[in-house]
């Protein structure tokens, strides 16, 4: 459930050199352009794509690759790593493809450069270093075109620039073994992965189409490989270490647009020691109350799901965290699930793990510990948070960017 | 103020005149000096400005050669070798309402750290209070959108936008490569004014690749490496480690300065043209402040005598120079801006028919310039002063000084001065055997060697005048008079003829050199040209169809055709003519070797090029020599000179290939322009209307007769040569100030003699008639020693100055005309000059004759 | 001997000098011996081209001998650098000349203070100079006129109020009357006599004129080159 984030990303396109170049004047405009993105989005936008209006057959591998008749997409892959000696580092990677027109709108005409398209996408990549109370975040943006960026079906792959996820490009390989390669390095860091599934993919929502307001076609289809077995190297500080861990796949696809009333989201992801996964996405009206399309799936050992509504799910917030570029995020919940006898507090590893990319949100490791029924669980996972950014308080602060 | 600086002011004030030609002198001097200055920084910072905007932070570029960089590069720079610091760019040139824009095509994507044209500006960010109209400002989200999925969106700065009065979403149509692309404005340049983006039409890549007709091209990557020492140097090494032969890592820099240098020998000609204005100004401020000295003689004797010291009368003369000096300088800076504008717009033209695209959007008053121009002014004033304060420091005390005395001086200085003269022209000689193929060494040369003759002019005055004044006798007394005032008033008189003789033989030297120049340059056009219609695209290449049908219309016996690119080699640009010539054809290109049958059989089965006499002396390379060209097949390659050939052409630097050669190094099958040759029975204007035709809707070619090439070509040449033209009449006016104040000075100074004649029974029209003989006789005199020092200019500015800036060669003619134009137009602008003079000595009172002494 | 040695102003000796007309060498003066004494006024006659502005150049170090010696009280001129004649000059020795020289663009105070400023009298005191000297030659209300405007007499005795403005010792004059009718000379001699007594100073006349001779205390008369003493005329 990252539906806005895309739509903040997508205006982080033309925000963005405050990523890179963040200067006083470009901050104020992000500020300025905002407003404008409801407006971008708006229903007659939707004109043209493919709209997610009832429930689909899912097929897989063919659904993990691109649905480009849909305006929107994404990739998104978070987990928790350890080095032998125990050392913990939390990545994430995201790709996002977006259409900047409908097919048919997007007229041929004549023979075309390799350059036109419509398809762009968005990269986000960061690592949490918790030994070093480091967080690295980088930024990329490409047309889906000329090979600088794209996505196909099979054999799987979607990448940007020289950020990649898909089945190894190396035939002998094997590729019929479900393992993905993840290839990422921004700036002194570098990821590689091998993934392995270990669930098979689960359905969000109803039958994997997620409501998200009571219009109709606004909604997506979502699906999640809660467990991926990840194995790999990950190049820090010129450093060099052997990791290993768990990652969470999400998928999600879908035409819509935004709802007004909808401020934000809390969105966890918490895969326990007793082999079960936890999904839940809090939705935020700007008044304040909890929106109820909110929504969550519990996916067990075995590999059965089941659906959460908004009545399922309790969450009490313990903490919060101020952020120097302003705003106050929660920090520290208790997540009471009575239907599931689960009771869980969720900490996280690194306070500071905003990303202060062109959108700031925060997305980061967590730690969890509580209880099912009688037994003790444990675990880890990773954590959204949007929409609590405080922008005008972020002109105020430092206009230099944290890079 | 002291008494002593009164008595100057005093002095000066009631001498207007005197003060007048001294300041505009100064202010004319300084004015072409400015003006020139002004133009020249205004078009070579116009033409960095917009290579700033077209570079913007590229620190690199990657090029390549004439077809471009296969994409595919950038694609491998980026997802294989992970390189963030580099943006793709194809770029090329755009027609609209008869402007050339720079068509800029990026990856917006990319753009990020190199340019920011995309986002909008502060003042659209300012706009996000929705009390700006809408309809005016596209929003960032829909400027980026339309540019990416919108083929033919650009982006106009919004001057450029409001000049061609379009706002955002109207149609525009450019025309490219000779064809008309329909384009739509997206939205606004996000630039400041002023910024040389002025100058860009920015388009998604993919519409410049389309326009351009560079699918599967770039024309650079732009290559972003911060300067940390070192480090960005090793950057640069590995980068271009990775790069395939043929593919070349450049500094942005030294890019647009390879691009830039090739008009810089068409600037250093401009400033050295003004340079000899100022010294026609320092002549003739000289001329009043040693009238002013002269004049004040007794009075200075007197001071001395009273006790006022050398060192004192010395700083007085001086000051009053130094003021008079600043003065006329400032005035000049006024002046020169003025002219500026003016001269701005003939240099600007001719930059862009003779070099490269520059739009020159604003006069830009740099503070170079007003410092030269001050510095210029005020010096050369203080250093014209400096003889004359120091003569006027020498006066003995003594209780009077009769005049004679003095010009028995200065007859006797004369042969000093004519001996200081001679040194100076020898060692101007050797400065230019010694100085090999410098421009500036030439330049230096040729200003000594014209100031060295010049020194000797009064000598020969003095002489003609002496001879004269018996041949004079006999024409009656106030002939004889007029005659022997000028030998016996050399103090005053050489000077001015000095003065008038320098700027008349600058007519006269560059008149010559003009008139061999066009003579030689439509000698060369006329044998180059041989085919009888030419047909080409302003910037591309003809479509290969169209091509194949132009040359199998039933009139066209044979064709030549050929394709101009543009090589980056060590040592600068290149261009390189590909060419497959006709039979006929062969004799159209000039070469200086007798074996022409040799040459041409090494051009045609050799790996050989032709190299253009512009090239072979700039670069010291003789037939036979190994020039070294980047070629896109097989890397740096040599390839042999088998030949040389006479040009005149703009582009110095300048290579002839064979189409065969050059296909199997460059695989570039484009034809830029043919050449058609017709049946006999054709009528030109009836094949002119086929092609037409034929290219109607397709291509926008080019087509012009043999005769109107010709004639288009010399149009050009007179273009460029307006400005010498402009500059040298200013020079002419400087001299005739001149002249006006050495007979102002002369008639005052002989105004009791004058009053004497009077008072004996000479009617006023006698006195009027003999000042009038007078000036005429000196500026016949002037003209007549313009002559020779006319020849020599001509001579220097030919076979020294165009041959080291350019390294044209041509053949000296000199007519009679000229010669005879130069005297006539000394002589009459010394009778103006002299009609005042003559008016006021004319009026001569008898009755100060009667006045004391 | 020493009476006479303490009252010498101005000694010449063996004075020669000579000059060039193209090749041709005229000898003006030749090896001239003389002496002035403090207070006198001398006449110093001659025949046109005689030698007497030479002779008068020589002694205002405007011009240096061949040889010889010219010594006014105790600085020896002929030994000094030009620059130092320049400076002594302007401190000892006024000059009036039969053209008077006045300065066309200043006016007639102008002119008397050029020679006051040269010689760094203070402003004030100039000004008090200035108005009490033209006042004594008879122009206090003439004080801003250029001398374009004055008549020959008025023009002359403008000089001579420039000549003794600086109060010198020694006060060198070329035909001061030379351009003035005989009643204008008698008024200007008169003048040019009676401030000099007053302020006390050597003067040596060059002259044609037997009345400006009568009134000086004695005269000596250039010939051939030589100084002849003639007496009390």
């Amino acid at each position: 459930m990252r539906r806005l984030i895309w739509v903040l990303v997508f205006a982080g396109i033309f925000l963005g050199s405050s990523c890179e170049r963040a200067r006083d004047e470009e901050r104020r405009q992000a500020s300025a352009a905002s407003p404008r993105l409801a407006n971008l989005l708006s229903p007659e936008d939707r004109r043209g794509y493919a709209q997610a209006l009832e429930p689909r057959l899912f097929s897989f591998p063919a659904d993990h690759g691109p649905h480009r008749s849909y305006r929107n997409e994404w990739w998104y892959l978070t987990g928790n790593l350890e080095t032998g000696e125990g050392r913990r580092f939390g990545f994430e990677l995201t790709f996002f493809r977006f259409s900047l027109a409908p097919a048919e709108a997007f007229e041929p005409g004549g023979p075309r450069s390799a350059w036109a398209t419509n398809q762009v996408y968005i990269g986000h990549f960061a690592v949490t270093d918790v030994a070093a109370r480091r967080f690295h975040a980088a930024e990329r943006l490409s047309r889906g075109a000329v090979g600088l960026a794209g996505a196909r079906a099979e054999p799987f792959q979607v990448w940007l620039e020289d950020w990649s996820l898909g089945v190894p490009q190396a035939p002998e390989a094997g590729q019929d073994s479900g393992r993905w390669d993840l290839r990422a390095r921004d700036r002194g860091i570098e990821l590689r992965l091998s993934l392995q599934p270990l669930k098979a993919p689960v359905l969000n929502g109803h039958r994997g189409l997620a409501q998200k307001s009571a219009e109709p076609g606004n909604a997506s289809y979502y699906y999640s490989i809660p467990r991926l077995k990840a194995a790999g190297e990950l190049n820090i500080g010129g450093e060099e270490h052997a990791v290993s861990g768990l990652a969470w796949l999400d998928r999600e696809w879908g035409s819509s647009g935004l709802a007004q009333e909808q401020e934000g989201w809390d969105w966890f992801a918490l895969q326990l020691s007793d082999g079960s996964d936890l999904m839940f996405y809090n939705l935020r009206r700007t008044d304040g109350r909890q929106d109820p399309h909110s929504a969550g799936t519990w996916t067990q050992s075995d590999g059965r799901s089941i659906h959460l509504s908004q009545d399922d799910v309790r969450l009490t917030v313990l903490n919060y965290w101020d952020s120097p570029q302003g705003g106050r995020y929660p920090m520290g919940w208790l997540v009471n699930i009575p239907r599931l006898a689960l009771e869980l507090q969720v900490e996280p590893v690194l306070r500071a793990q905003e990303l202060r990319a062109t959108v700031r949100y925060w997305e980061g490791a967590v730690d969890v510990s509580g209880r099912r029924g009688d037994r003790t669980v444990n675990g880890m996972g990773y954590v959204e948070l949007t929409g609590y950014a405080d922008e005008a308080a972020a002109d105020n602060a430092s206009p230099q960017g944290p890079r | 103020m002291s008494v002593l600086t009164r008595a100057s002011v005093g002095y000066l004030l009631r001498h207007p005149w005197q003060l007048l030609t001294a300041l505009a002198g100064i202010c004319t001097g300084v004015a072409v000096i400015v003006s020139v200055d002004l133009a020249t920084e205004s078009s070579r910072r116009a033409f960095a400005m917009s290579m700033d905007a077209v570079n913007g932070e590229a620190t690199h570029q990657i090029v390549a050669g004439p077809t471009g960089i296969d994409e595919s590069l950038y694609v491998q720079l980026r997802v294989e070798e992970g390189l963030r610091n580099i943006a793709p760019v194809v770029e090329g040139y755009a027609d609209v309402d008869n402007v050339t824009l720079h068509l800029l095509g990026v990856d917006p994507f990319a753009e990020r750290d190199f340019r920011n044209y995309i986002l909008p500006g502060a003042a659209v960010a300012a706009g996000g209070d929705a009390s700006r109209a809408p309809e005016d400002e596209a929003s960032a989200e829909d400027v980026l959108r339309r540019l990416l999925t919108q083929r033919g969106s650009v982006l106009l700065s919004r001057g450029t936008a409001a000049s061609l009065r379009l706002s955002v979403g109207d149609p525009v149509t450019f025309l490219v490569g000779g064809r008309l692309k329909k384009g739509r404005l997206a939205g606004p340049l996000r630039a400041s004014e002023q910024s040389g983006a002025d100058n860009l039409v920015l388009t998604d890549i993919s519409t410049a690749q389309q326009w351009l007709d560079m699918r599967g091209k770039l024309s650079r990557i732009d290559v972003r490496i911060p300067q940390r020492g070192q480090a960005s140097g090793s950057e640069a090494d590995r980068l271009s480690g990775i790069l395939a032969p043929g593919v070349m890592l450049m500094t942005a820099a030294g890019r647009s300065e390879s691009v830039a240098e090739m008009s810089e020998a068409f600037m250093t000609n401009l400033t050295a043209m003004s340079l000899l204005a100022l010294m026609i100004g320092v002549f003739l401020i000289y001329n009043s402040v040693s009238f002013a000295v002269l004049q004040r003689r007794g009075l200075l004797g007197v001071l001395r005598a009273l006790g006022v010291t050398r060192g004192q009368v010395f700083r007085l003369i001086l000051s009053e120079a130094l003021v008079l000096g600043i003065v006329g300088a400032s005035l000049g800076l006024v002046a020169g801006v003025w002219l500026g504008e003016h001269l701005l717009l003939l240099v600007s033209r001719s930059i862009n028919d003779l070099y490269f695209v520059v739009n020159v959007t604003g006069v830009v008053l740099p503070p170079s310039s007003v410092l030269v121009g001050l510095v210029a002014g005020t010096g050369a004033t203080v250093a014209a002063a400096a003889v004359p304060a120091l003569e006027a420091a020498s006066y003995t005390p003594r209780l009077s000084l009769a005049r004679s005395v003095l010009e028995q001086r200065s007859g006797r200085l004369a042969p000093a001065i004519a001996l200081a003269g001679i040194a100076a022209a020898i060692a101007s000689l050797v400065l230019l055997l010694l100085s090999g193929t410098s421009l500036l060494a030439g330049l230096i040369a040729v200003f000594m060697l014209i100031m060295g003759l010049a020194l000797c002019v009064p000598l020969v005055v003095r002489a003609a005048s002496a001879a004269g004044t018996s041949l004079a006798a006999r024409a009656g007394m106030s002939t004889q008079l007029a005659v022997s005032g000028i030998g016996a008033s050399l103090s005053r008189t050489g000077v001015a003829i000095v003065a008038l003789a320098v700027a008349v033989s600058a007519t006269v030297g560059v008149s010559i050199m003009v008139d061999s120049f066009r003579s030689s340059v439509a000698a060369w056009v006329d044998g180059s040209l041989r085919s009888d219609i030419y047909v080409g695209v302003g910037r591309g290449a003809i479509e290969a169809d169209l091509v194949s049908k132009l040359v199998q219309l039933p009139q066209v016996v044979d064709h030549s055709s050929s394709r101009q690119v543009w090589l980056e080699s060590g040592s600068g640009r290149i261009r390189l003519t590909a060419t497959d010539m006709a039979g006929k054809g062969y004799a159209g290109t000039q070469l200086e070797q007798a074996d022409t049958s040799a040459v041409w059989r090494a051009f045609r089965e050799e790996d050989a090029v032709l190299a253009s006499t512009s090239f072979t002396y700039r670069h010291g390379i003789q037939r036979g020599d190994f020039v070294s060209l980047p070629t896109t097949v097989s890397g740096n390659r040599k390839f042999r000179v088998a030949g040389t050939y006479r040009s005149f052409d703009a582009d110095l630097d300048a290579l002839l290939i064979s189409r065969r050669t050059y296909q199997s190094y460059w695989d570039d099958p484009a034809i830029s322009s043919l050449g058609l040759y017709l049946d006999e029975d054709a009528r030109v204007d009836q094949v002119i209307e086929r092609i037409r035709e034929l290219s109607a809707g397709r291509q926008a070619l080019i087509i012009n007769s043999n005769r109107e090439l010709r004639e288009h070509s010399m149009q050009v040449f007179d273009r460029t040569f307006l400005i010498t033209g402009v500059l040298y009449w200013l020079a002419v006016g400087v001299a005739a100030i001149g002249i006006l104040a050495a007979m102002l000075a002369l008639q005052l100074e002989r105004a009791r003699e004058l009053a004497v004649f009077r008072a004996l029974g000479m009617t006023p029209g006698q006195v009027g008639g003999m000042v009038t003989l007078q000036a005429a006789l000196v500026g016949f005199l002037s003209g007549l020693a313009a002559i020779p020092l006319g020849l020599v200019m001509a001579w220097m500015l030919i076979n020294v100055i165009n041959r080291r800036a350019f390294g044209w060669q041509m053949d000296m003619i000199s007519s009679p005309a000229v010669m005879l134009t130069a005297l006539a137009l000394a002589t009459v602008a010394a009778v103006v000059a002299g009609l005042y003079p003559a008016w006021r000595a004319a009026r001569a009172n008898p009755a100060w004759a009667m006045r004391e002494e | 001997m020493n009476g006479e040695i303490a009252t010498t102003h101005v000694r010449l000796g063996n004075l020669s000098h000579s000059y060039y007309e193209g090749r041709k060498r005229h000898c003006v003066l030749s090896c001239v011996d003389a002496c002035f004494s403090h207070g006198e006024t001398v006449a110093l006659r001659g025949r046109s081209g005689s030698g007497k502005t030479t002779l008068l150049n020589l002694i205002g170090g405007i011009d240096a001998p061949d040889e010889g010696e010219v010594k006014i009280g105790s600085s020896v001129i002929t030994a000094m650098s030009e620059r130092e004649r320049t400076l002594f000059r302007r401190r000892n020795i006024g000059f009036v000349y039969q053209s008077f020289n006045l300065v066309p663009t200043l006016t007639a105070a102008d002119n008397v203070r050029l020679v006051l400023e040269l010689n760094r009298v203070g402003r004030r005191e100039a000004s008090q100079r200035i108005a009490s000297l033209l006042s004594a030659v008879g122009l206090a209300d003439r004080q801003d006129t250029y001398p374009d405007v004055l008549s020959g007499g008025e023009q002359q005795r403008v000089a001579i109020a420039r000549a003794l403005a600086h109060r010198p010792s020694l006060i060198l004059a070329d035909e001061p009357t030379g351009n003035l009718d005989d009643t204008t000379a008698e008024g200007v001699l008169t003048l040019l006599n009676s401030l000099l007594q007053q302020q006390g100073g050597t003067m040596i006349v060059a002259t044609h004129s037997v009345a400006v001779a009568a009134r000086c205390d004695r005269v000596v008369e250039l010939r051939d080159g030589r100084l002849l003493q003639v007496g009390k005329s």
